[in-house]
């Protein structure tokens, strides 16, 4: 049985179907996935090869089936966690990009995230507004958005909080990670708003759906700078080939001192599809997320690493 | 429409779709005056096209022109040109 499966076999066209999928990408778990993978039903052949790139993408090392369940927070929140949770847990706050997941279809990213470790927090901007305006419905920016966090995550349950965002949910992974006072925060092939706007002033528009004369560009800087504590240490990852998000980078680094990491000859935004091409996704989420610092981070003076460095065993920080 | 005609239909087309997509498109002015320009081309892959956006592309087909596109015919056909021509040979 298969609650995937039967909602693919009573789409009537190709939209309605695709629709269906699109949603499967941005929400689903990975057990939903396995579901459909084992039932035998007469699919579609397009669904036939689309359940075989996620089966690619998700069990290419043969590892057991995450376990991962929904819980909604609101309309744009959703925790991910898995029923056999050990205690103490770690925290995960992720905000998506433009397209509403991160970088990659979310069962695929939530495969290779350690659920015995880890619950996900999952955010999205529908309106496209790249979270100037907050996450609607939960927090109308970005310092809202970590009040209404502390409220709904009792965070003093978790041993760590770290904080992701992938393009557009970059910046605000930031600001998050920051006032949450989180252990580390991660920004994926992002870029401060300000450089968001000079870039589509110069170079046209880069896909967000904003009013340029009333939107406030400058709300990372107003917030980040006003934060008592900022020690919370800010990585800013992207594909180094790619001179949109090397410019984003390094706005980062000039604005709130993030440390730039830039990926060797990877000339696409989409950073997290090369290294999943790689099948390095695990190593990469465990390099970043858990690594010692003084590992990962690039020596003075360089910002480049090599892809093959997640081929090499990292040990994890000892939790505290 | 002569052939020439057809495919300059479908490629305008192809460019409505794409813009209309937020999470793909030009991410230089030399990949924007070359997607614009028929006598260039682009790829799918450089305007950041990944299995979410392919979707999208074939939802916005089938409910703005009805004509109905699967994801796999798309990936045959990885650039603008090449997917402009199929659909104009398609339509013929």
């Amino acid at each position: 049985m298969s609650r995937l499966a039967d909602q693919l076999m009573a789409c009537r066209t190709a939209a309605e179907l695709y629709r269906l999928l699109i949603k499967v990408e941005c929400d689903d778990v990975p057990a939903e996935i396995a579901a459909a993978l084992r039932a035998d039903y007469p699919l579609p052949a397009d669904v036939r090869s689309w359940l075989g790139k996620m089966r690619t993408m998700m069990f290419s090392q043969a590892d057991a089936v995450q376990p991962y369940w929904r819980r909604r927070i609101s309309a744009n929140v959703a925790l991910y966690s898995t029923r056999e949770a050990q205690e103490p847990r770690d925290l995960l706050i992720a905000f998506c990009g433009l397209s509403d997941r991160l970088q990659a279809p979310l069962p695929v990213i939530l495969q290779h995230i350690d659920g015995a470790r880890f619950d996900v927090l999952v955010l999205r901007d529908p309106t496209k507004r790249i979270y100037l305006r907050g996450v609607p419905g939960y927090g109308d920016d970005a310092a809202l958005v970590a009040e209404s966090i502390r409220r709904d995550m009792d965070l003093r349950r978790y041993r760590s909080v770290r904080a992701f965002g992938t393009s557009g949910g970059g910046w605000v992974a930031f600001t998050v990670g920051a006032l949450l006072g989180a252990e580390r925060a991660i920004s994926l092939s992002g870029m401060p708003p300000t450089a968001t706007f000079r870039l589509s002033q110069a170079w046209g528009a880069l896909g967000y759906s904003l009013d340029e004369q009333e939107a406030d560009f400058a709300v990372f800087e107003r917030i980040f700078n006003a934060i008592p504590d900022r020690s919370t240490p800010l990585l800013a990852i992207y594909g180094g080939a790619f001179e949109q998000d090397r410019l984003g980078a390094e706005g980062f680094e000039k604005l709130v001192g993030a440390t730039g990491i830039g990926f060797e000859g990877v000339d696409s935004h989409n950073l997290l599809a090369r290294i999943m091409r790689r099948n390095l996704l695990r190593s990469f989420f465990d390099r970043y997320f858990l690594g010692d610092l003084d590992r990962i981070v690039p020596p003075p003076g360089q910002r480049m690493v090599p892809m093959e460095c997640l081929e090499e065993p990292l040990q994890p920080v000892p939790t505290p | 429409m002569t052939a020439s005609a057809s495919f300059l239909h479908m490629r305008g087309r192809v460019l409505e779709a794409i813009a209309a997509n937020p999470a793909v498109g030009p991410s230089s002015p030399e990949m924007r005056a070359r997607m614009l320009d028929p006598a260039g081309d682009c790829s799918l892959e450089e305007l950041g096209f990944d299995s979410l956006a392919l979707m999208e592309f074939c939802i916005f087909f089938e409910t703005e022109y009805g004509i109905a596109v699967t994801s796999g015919e798309i990936e045959g056909r990885p650039s603008i040109n090449a997917l402009a021509r199929w659909l104009a040979d398609t339509a013929a």
